[in-house]
């Protein structure tokens, strides 16, 4: 039986200095597949291990469906043993001294079950993984991809109510990495177990959670369906690390709560979306995704429906990438990136083109970017 | 047996010991000593004995120091055999505690007799023309004190109940003199005198030094040792107390020679000259409890001179029977080693 | 490119990641082979001939006298052959099991727990290191000796009708197990160290108790060092002579050490019969090595991820108060009581200890001993010329050892496995006779080297090569060879990346090997007892001469002293390197 995940107000400091998770709340429902999502050192993997009771947190609250299983201030602490949850480690943590199916059995051996019924939990767990032919192997005889499924039976064999996966994808290959990530959202579906997952990667975010939760130096910055996250960026943070990377220095014209005009290199204007309304004057950084920007021909005049801005320029670099082709177009002073999807790239190095800006693509935020152009 | 003579030309010699005269050395000898500067000697006499006859050496003739290497018979031996083999023999003068195998060895010495070599048992110069006994050990009883009121007055008395479990013993195969010892018994206190003891069910030590320590300690009453290991315990204030037994003190004899190839033959010689001599046989009496064989020589603590036998084993039945006597001592004892 | 460097090349990449000297592949091992040769491989031999032959190895005229197996057969139908044979397999496999198991639950209490006061329970539990085993077996018999020793003279004050009796097969296995704890305790607290932690972690999450976990998943993983480290136990107490001795004379356990040592006690010495004796050991010790390898063989104890990280702590809540005491326990019987009873016998004036109030008597305590001690000639000459001995044995010891370690772990030259082997005989063979092995293959070396400092330098380096070969053998696997390759494409040479970056990687593997050849040539007494003069004493053999001598109390004055002066060198080095890091 699935629970839902709460947790509240979640602090950790090791030592002196910048707290590790700074005041982190979120809940997950039950069968809900949640996301941490943020570079390294922003705390998702220390909040995992805290909910796992692999870590003890400074101050807050874990509550695991009915149970709350750490309140430092109220002395609780449950230990990892009696939280009944599934846990997939980084490096999977598969015993090479076992074969698959004593591993996958070892998390049955205190649960004082009957032999048959253990046997029959093994069994299915490893069907649920596709591994039922490696039973007998020895653990390390096995390949990434195929250890890492190991873990993950060995996690689900005993229903926990409630499943961690700490980057489980990393150590593969890219092309492995595509096709088990959707296997695993899958498996985890399958199961209907409540699952917290951490990751740094933003597209295997997407294509896994129900909703991701963006981290950064200790804090939960947004937690918000992919979708939203990737259409409505809570912040120039968000909107960079999911793959923002059109950012444009700039500086509002007019602003309401939801949209916006602002004044960017060489006297052109955009028409943006804003997170709140930001006052007349304000410098802020426009982030856009190259994927959303269209390309046409020099002389093209409408564009798609919609509000698109209309940006003039020249292809700098048109660069063959398989299934999509990049582009960088220089307008004036600012360079856009755009990614076409198509393995016939249109646009050639030199070509005049128009670049179609939406206005629903693009977000402005009243900070600094470090990477963004000059004004 | 010739030694059974010795005995009695011994007592008669101790009735009229004299005090010990001052060793004169030929002044040309001390000087080519000195200019030498070094003597090096191998035996098996105790570090810390051999250190105080060095002492009291240096303090005639601080110009030669001594370099004492010490190891027991038969490690001694392995050395000598090496070294001697590989023509690398370091040792100037060489003491070996087994006279048995001495012998065998002249062919490594060279020519040497001390000033007062008439001084001398003839028996024990019939070893060997080049070696003289330098030490010489006898066993006797060590007793704790505090624990024994009636100490035995003999080994035979050894036999008396009181003594039941309470004896430790050293095994006859633990070295050239534990070997006399058992030889002794056997042959001067009886056949059946091993069994007599066996009844006892003495407690075996490896050597000399924890036997010596569990009779201090009162973990056995009496056992044998050596005077030269008894009475510096004694003078230290340990409670034990020794006893000359009545029926002999079994003795060994140890040798020594310079070697042909010595590469201080001068000081060999002076350091050798002056052990022999009364005044270094004094030390090693009266400074180490030990025991000697030179004529008119004195007698260690305790020791009385009337009654005194002194039990010497004949060279030839010491090499011949020990093997043979050894097993039969191991099977007595019910001794596994 | 030229035909003959794109040949090379191809070659190389056949050959696989490992290195390969290209152009001496055969110039490095036969080099270390000769080293060998000398400091193991020629004194082994004089020792294999000397047990087939019925000559004194010097003495003899003929180059290979006749040969015959007669000491061999009189070997096995020797009844008291068998009894020490018996005796000193029992002791030494119930030791060692009791060394693994003390050895390992130490490790991982102070490697794995939150335990309080692990610092202190870690270097004190090494101590037991320091003593030689002529003086354990010494103070065990003063403290343990059925009718005076110190224990039970406390137990009858206390009024219990208790009594031990440490002159016994079972006093000797006790001694035997804690004292060798430490060496099991090095092997498995650094395998410990450099276990992924989420092995660990994965069996707790998926429900077992910490006990579980470490029966179910810790212990079983670190076999290897498990093994290694008791089975080193095991050939290192077949060899002792010391406690036996002292604790199984009176007891009349006959032991094959002790046995030796009669053999080479007697009057001519019995050299060939002792050879065969070491052959029967080294035997067994071959056995040893054999079941080790077939234990472990095909199964994978990867542990190592190759990364770094922090080995995380256990808590053990109000069970840590239990290990604890457990470890004060273990220190107090290993350490506290054998040093007490030293002290008491180095500060009394004699051992007379009627009851219990005359322990505490001060009038009976004196600083005598400690005045003999230093005032004899020869004692500062021993310390000194210990502690050079030892510091180059510890220095060129540990280099050959290293030299070699890297070898056979991380080349492909030729002969790595004749090497191995080689380098590990010398363990199997008890201090006694190498020393005269040592004796005889070494007195006719050329240049004077025969009765110096030198040449015991040179005897306890062949003497200590398989156990700091070990020690640095399991630093080395922990690099990971990534970052060796690293160095290699950058450029540099295969020296410069063992100087910049294997050796500062190994570092702390490689200083604890050297401490721990510095401590047991110290305290090594067999294999100097026929090599040393007057001028290159050392402090074990006074110390024996000592004790022989019947001056107990200097002994065991003496004992204080290298202790004290072991422990605070160690100290230092420790210290010293625990701020590099």
């Amino acid at each position: 039986m699935t629970a839902e995940l709460a947790v509240s107000r979640l602090n950790k400091t090791f030592l002196a200095g910048r707290p590790a998770i700074d005041d982190v709340s979120f809940v997950a429902t039950a069968g809900e597949i949640v996301v941490l999502l943020g570079p390294s050192g922003c705390g998702k993997t220390t909040t995992m291990r805290s909910v796992a009771g692999l870590e003890t947190p400074t101050s807050g609250q874990i509550r695991i469906g009915d149970d709350i299983v750490s309140d430092p201030a109220g002395g609780i602490f449950v230990r990892p043993q009696k939280r009944n949850v599934g846990m997939v480690f980084q490096s999977y943590a598969v015993w090479p001294h076992m074969t698959v199916a004593e591993n996958v059995r070892y998390p049955l051996l205190n649960r004082r079950l009957p032999r048959a019924e253990m046997e029959r939990r093994v069994a299915g767990a490893l069907a649920i993984v596709s591994l039922t032919e490696y039973a007998g192997r020895s653990a390390t005889a096995l390949s990434g991809g195929q250890m890492q499924r190991v873990a993950l039976a060995r996690s689900l064999v005993y229903q926990p109510r409630l499943l961690l996966l700490d980057e489980p994808l990393s150590n593969l290959d890219a092309k492995l990495r595509l096709r088990l990530r959707d296997e695993l959202r899958r498996i985890i579906k399958d199961a209907g177990v409540t699952a917290l997952y951490v990751t740094h990667d933003q597209s295997e975010a997407v294509a896994v959670a129900d909703r991701i939760g963006v981290m950064r130096d200790g804090r939960l910055i947004q937690l918000a369906t992919p979708t939203e996250l990737y259409t409505s960026p809570s912040s120039l943070f968000v909107a960079e690390f999911t793959g923002a990377t059109n950012l444009i220095s700039g500086r509002i014209i007019a602003s309401d709560a939801g949209a916006a005009r602002v004044a960017i290199a060489g006297g052109q204007e955009l028409a943006s979306r804003v997170p709140q309304r930001i006052a007349a004057g304000t410098e802020v950084t426009v982030a856009v995704r190259p994927e959303n920007l269209r390309l046409s021909a020099g002389s093209a005049e409408t564009g798609p429906a919609g509000h698109w801005n209309r940006v003039a320029g020249m292809v700098r670099e048109a660069r063959f990438q398989g299934v999509q082709t990049a582009y960088t177009v220089t307008s004036g002073e600012t360079v856009w990136e755009i990614n076409e999807y198509g393995s016939v790239p249109r646009h050639a190095g030199g070509d005049e083109v128009i670049v179609w800006v939406p206005r629903d693509g693009c977000w402005a935020y009243a900070e600094a970017s470090t990477s963004a152009q000059a004004h | 047996m010739k030694y059974q003579m010795l005995i009695s030309a011994l007592i008669a010699a101790l009735a009229t010991s004299a005090q010990a005269a001052e060793f004169k050395a030929d002044p040309a000898l001390v000087a080519a000593a000195s200019k030498e500067g070094a003597v090096t000697i191998y035996t098996a006499n105790q570090l810390e004995s051999e250190q105080q006859l060095a002492k009291r050496f240096n303090t005639r003739f601080p110009d030669v120091k001594i370099e004492i290497v010490r190891a027991p018979g038969s490690r001694l031996i392995a050395r000598v055999d090496a070294e001697a083999a590989s023509g690398k023999l370091a040792a100037d003068i060489i003491e070996f505690s087994d006279s048995g195998l001495a012998k065998s060895y002249e062919k490594l010495l060279a020519d040497y007799a001390p000033a007062n070599a008439g001084k001398y048992p003839a028996e024990i110069r019939a070893i060997s023309a080049k070696m003289w006994p330098k030490t010489a050990w006898g066993y006797v009883l060590a007793y704790n004190k505090a624990l024994v009121k009636n100490p035995p007055k003999s080994w035979a008395d050894l036999s008396k109940p009181d003594f039941d479990e309470k004896l430790g013993w050293i095994p006859a195969g633990a070295g050239g003199t534990s070997w006399t010892l058992a030889m002794f018994q056997r042959k001067v206190l009886g056949e059946s005198e091993w069994k007599n003891l066996a009844t006892k069910q003495p407690v075996m030590h490896p050597s000399d030094s924890p036997l010596l320590a569990a009779v201090i300690r009162g973990e056995v009453r009496v056992v044998p040792l050596k005077t030269n290991s008894i009475i510096p315990a004694m003078k230290d204030g340990a409670p034990i107390g020794i006893v000359y037994p009545a029926d002999g003190v079994p003795m060994t004899v140890s040798v020594a020679g310079i070697s042909a190839t010595a590469p201080h033959p001068n000081a060999a010689r002076l350091y050798l000259d002056w052990i022999l001599s009364e005044e270094g046989q004094e030390t090693w009496v009266n400074n180490s409890g030990g025991m000697t064989v030179l004529a008119g020589g004195s007698l260690p603590e305790g020791a009385e001179k009337a009654g005194l036998k002194l039990w010497f084993p004949s060279i030839k039945e010491y090499a011949e029977l020990r093997n043979g006597w050894v097993n039969e001592w191991n099977t007595v004892f019910n001794y596994r080693q | 490119m030229s035909v003959a460097a794109s040949r090379i090349e191809a070659s190389a990449a056949a050959r696989g990641r490992a290195i390969s000297f290209r152009p001496l592949p055969w110039l490095w091992p036969l080099f270390l082979l000769l080293i060998l040769g000398v400091l193991v491989i020629y004194p082994v031999a004089r020792l294999v001939l000397g047990s087939l032959t019925d000559v004194n190895p010097m003495t003899a005229r003929e180059a290979l006298p006749p040969l015959t197996l007669e000491h061999y057969l009189d070997l096995a139908v020797n009844p008291t052959v068998r009894a020490a044979t018996v005796n000193s397999l029992l002791a030494c496999s119930f030791g060692a099991l009791l060394s693994v198991v003390t050895g390992l639950l130490f490790a991982w209490i102070v490697v794995r727990t939150n335990t309080p006061m692990k610092g202190l329970i870690r270097s004190a539990g090494l101590m037991p290191l320091f003593i030689p085993p002529l003086v354990a077996g010494f103070a065990w018999s003063l403290l343990g000796s059925p009718e005076t020793g110190l224990i039970n003279v406390v137990l009858q004050a206390m009024g219990l009708p208790w009594k031990v009796n440490f002159y016994s097969l079972t006093g000797i296995t006790v001694v035997f197990g804690v004292y060798y704890a430490p060496y099991v305790f090095m092997f498995t607290a650094s395998a410990l160290e450099n276990m992924d932690p989420s092995l660990e972690e994965a069996s707790e999450v998926s429900g077992s108790s910490v006990f579980q976990t470490m029966m179910r998943i810790t212990i079983p993983l670190m076999a290897p060092a498990i093994l290694s480290g008791g089975l080193l136990a095991f050939v290192i107490m077949l060899g002792v002579y010391g406690t036996p001795a002292i604790l199984g004379t009176p007891a009349n356990e006959p032991f094959l050490t002790t046995y030796l040592f009669s053999l080479l006690s007697w009057t001519p010495p019995l050299y060939n019969k002792a050879a065969a004796v070491s052959m029967l050991l080294v035997a067994v010790t071959a056995l040893g090595i054999w079941l080790q390898q077939r234990a472990l063989r095909g199964r994978s104890f990867v542990t190592v991820a190759g990364k770094s990280f922090r080995p995380k702590l256990i808590d053990l809540g109000r069970w840590r108060y239990f290990t604890l005491a457990f470890g004060l326990l273990y220190l107090f019987f290993v350490v506290v009581l054998p040093f007490a009873a030293l002290l008491i016998v180095a500060f009394r004036k004699y051992m007379f200890v009627p009851d219990i109030g005359s322990l505490f008597d001060a009038r009976q305590y004196s600083l005598g001993h400690f005045e003999a001690l230093f005032a004899n000639p020869l004692t500062m000459r021993s310390i000194w010329n210990s502690l050079i001995v030892g510091g180059a044995a510890a220095i060129f010891g540990g280099a050959l050892a290293f030299a070699i370690a890297y070898t056979v772990q991380r080349t492909s030259v030729r002969l790595r496995t004749p090497i191995d082997y080689i380098a590990t005989v010398p363990v199997a063979i008890p201090g006694l006779v190498i020393g005269v092995a040592y004796l005889w293959a070494w007195v006719g070396l050329p240049g004077g080297l025969y009765g110096t400092t030198a040449i015991l330098a040179i005897a306890f380096i062949a003497r200590f090569l398989p156990d700091t070969m070990k020690a640095l053998s399991t630093s080395l696997i922990q690099i990971h060879r990534e970052l060796e390759e690293a160095s290699w494409i950058c450029g540099l040479g295969l020296l410069t990346t063992i100087r910049k970056v294997v050796v500062p990687l190994t570092l702390p593997g490689l200083i604890s090997g050297m401490t721990l050849l510095f401590v047991l040539s110290i305290r090594e007494l067999g294999s100097s007892l026929f090599l040393y003069t007057s001028d290159s004493i050392i402090m074990s053999v006074l110390l024996l001469d000592f004790w022989e001598g019947g001056s107990i109390g200097v002994s065991a004055a003496f004992s204080v002293f290298q202790s004290a002066l072991l422990f605070l060198i160690i100290g230092s080095v420790s210290w010293l390197t625990r701020r590099k890091r």
